[in-house]
């Protein structure tokens, strides 16, 4: 006898579905294989850097100074991509760097999804003065000199992890609440959401358990590019002097230390620059595809 | 047709608005200064202050005024064209942003024309063969666009051209040559953006029925898409321009800073670093207005394009 399928094996079947489908869509898209494949590079730097002799990778030894890369005459196997004015492994210190730039990015992703999903829901489902009210805050961000006031709060309250996360959230949520409203605004009157106004749901039902899932692909393609802005943007701060902490290497203040050897050494700039730019291109690689496979008229 | 007692009532609107957001952005900012920190204690750094020096420079610069006093004396100071004086310099804030914002409207202009250059060609040829390799090509260096380091990219750009083979100079004002580079920089940086603006439009454009006809009644391409095509494909483009300026400020800042360009943005970086809060607060202000500014322009500019926009 054959069981009834229940709605959850229908939504289950369903999901795996729409995962074959990806999976189908995804190998034969040759920018979102390579996209992936710098994500996977930047991902596994994050998680096996640390693992890999903490110390030994940034250890200074200034009588290897300023080596040239593998490649160059001169280069040393020992320093593949060369060394710094203090004699560190350049290619170490980049891999050490990943850590700092991806944690943060993720960490306020997240925040700024958060947020800014929460808002887009709210105004977009309850409307009301308070809704129109946040708003009208997203619209604010637009004539927003944003660079010139995440300056300022940098250099104000000084260095510190959960500060960058904080300027960079700031500068991300408002995209999310714009789009999840839009969203919100068009499902609000699908039959689905009647229905479940109909059988009694609460409002935070509807919202989170009705409405949130139909939305979450768009969320997730603007999370995608976000990762890649938000590493821009704390690379950028980082190169100002206004990253987490001078002492920490990470690819913007690497960048910075390079440009005064940009006459002798000019590994120092270059290799850290491309860490950054393959790991913000897999993003946008990655996300570009997404937008396309969740949105097929768009770009075509 | 717009009327034009309908279109004086829509600027009125607007402009409205605009000083409304200006003023929210100037109440921001002063709060956010003052609330992250005491400028009188960052500003006696290093000189192991005591307490009573402390007092007489908050005396002396204001700063021991409750809140709304100091924002009103600011805001009446601002309405008079007086935005306070620089700290560092002891000169008037306003007159420092004076001199600088002809360089940096000088980039700034440089870089969309460099950035146009490469951006309609680039879209032109990704519209007329949609999903092809070259449509491909284009895509890929839009993506890349946005996935530079403008500062870096500022900083290979001098490592060839300065350094290796010393054709221009990686700073300076006032040449020609010294704009190339920082021109070169803000222009491949913004020309990501505006290469899909252009492609998109220009895929709209030539959907419609007039190209059809155009095409029918055996004019060259080449006529059909710069006389016919293009002219209609600008109005998006110039519509969608605002939302690059924020795009374009974050460009400008870091251009001016790798080229130590004497712009707003080289400016607001130094009064960030001296910790000069009149000259950040200022700054703030005044690019605010100019961004708002901009944009109203913007949607002017796009009614005046296409006589068949209503005012909402």
């Amino acid at each position: 006898m054959i069981a009834p399928a229940s709605p959850e094996d229908t939504q289950q079947e369903t999901r795996q579905r729409k995962g074959r489908r990806l999976a189908r869509l995804f190998v034969r898209s040759p920018s979102a294989v390579i996209g992936a494949l710098f994500v996977l590079l930047t991902v596994l730097a994050t998680v096996f850097g640390p693992l890999l002799e903490p110390h030994a990778a940034t250890a200074i030894n200034l009588n290897e100074a300023l080596l040239p890369p593998i490649f160059v005459h001169g280069g040393s196997a020992m320093y593949p991509l060369g060394s710094d004015y203090l004699g560190r492994n350049l290619l170490g210190m980049i891999v050490s760097g990943t850590r700092i730039s991806v944690d943060l990015a993720v960490l306020a992703v997240l925040c700024s999804m958060a947020v800014g999903t929460l808002i887009g829901l709210y105004s977009g489902y309850a409307g009301g003065w308070l809704g129109n009210l946040l708003m009208r805050l997203t619209d604010l961000q637009m004539a927003f000199p944003f660079i010139l006031m995440a300056l300022t709060l940098m250099a104000i309250s000084g260095p510190g992890l959960w500060k960058v996360v904080v300027v960079l959230a700031l500068s991300g949520w408002t995209d999310y609440a714009r789009i999840v409203r839009s969203q919100t605004l068009q499902q609000r009157h699908m039959l689905y959401v009647n229905a479940a106004q109909a059988s009694g749901a609460s409002r935070a039902r509807i919202i989170f358990r009705h409405i949130l899932p139909n939305i979450s692909d768009s969320v997730i393609v603007l999370a995608t590019m976000n990762i890649a802005v938000n590493i821009l943007l704390e690379a950028g701060l980082a190169f100002l002097g206004l990253g987490i902490s001078p002492s920490t290497p990470s690819w913007g203040s690497m960048v910075a230390d390079g440009r005064n050897y940009i006459e002798t050494a000019w590994w120092l700039t270059v290799f850290p620059g491309f860490a950054i730019f393959f790991s913000v291109m897999g993003f946008n690689l990655l996300g570009d595809w997404l937008r396309d496979v969740n949105d097929p008229s768009h770009g075509h | 047709m717009i009327w034009p007692l309908d279109l004086a009532w829509y600027v009125v609107r607007r402009l409205v608005n605009a000083a409304a957001v200006i003023l929210l952005v100037s109440v921001v900012v002063f709060v956010a200064i003052r609330l992250t920190g005491d400028p009188a204690a960052s500003m006696l750094q290093g000189v192991e202050p005591t307490r009573q020096a402390i007092d007489q420079l908050r005396h002396a610069l204001g700063l021991d005024q409750p809140l709304w006093r100091q924002y009103e004396l600011f805001l009446a100071g601002a309405l008079h064209g007086n935005l306070g004086t620089s700290y560092d310099t002891g000169q008037p804030v306003a007159s420092l942003i004076g001199s600088r914002l002809g360089a940096t409207a000088l980039l700034a202009v440089a870089g969309l024309v460099v950035g146009a250059l490469i951006a309609f060609p680039v879209g032109i040829i990704a519209a007329l063969r949609p999903n092809s390799l070259v449509d491909l090509g284009a895509r890929m260096f839009a993506l890349a666009g946005i996935s530079f380091p403008n500062f870096w990219l500022g900083i290979m750009l001098i490592t060839i051209f300065s350094v290796a083979l010393r054709w221009l100079p990686a700073s300076g004002y006032g040449t020609w040559q010294s704009l190339v580079l920082p021109a070169l920089t803000l222009g491949l940086i913004l020309s990501g953006i505006q290469s899909r603006l252009v492609r998109s439009s220009m895929l709209e454009v030539l959907r419609h029925d007039y190209v059809r006809t155009a095409r029918a009644k055996g004019l060259k391409e080449r006529s059909v898409i710069m006389r016919h095509a293009l002219r209609n494909a600008l109005i998006p483009v110039v519509t969608y321009m605002g939302s690059t300026f924020g795009a374009l400020l974050g460009g400008i800042v870091f251009v001016e800073v790798v080229f130590s360009w004497p712009g707003i943005g080289s400016l607001a970086y130094q009064a960030v670093e001296q910790r000069d809060f009149p000259l950040v607060q200022g700054i703030v202000v005044v690019t605010a207005s100019l961004l708002v500014l901009m944009n109203l322009l913007v949607d002017l500019l796009y009614l005046l394009l296409d006589p068949q926009i209503h005012l909402e």
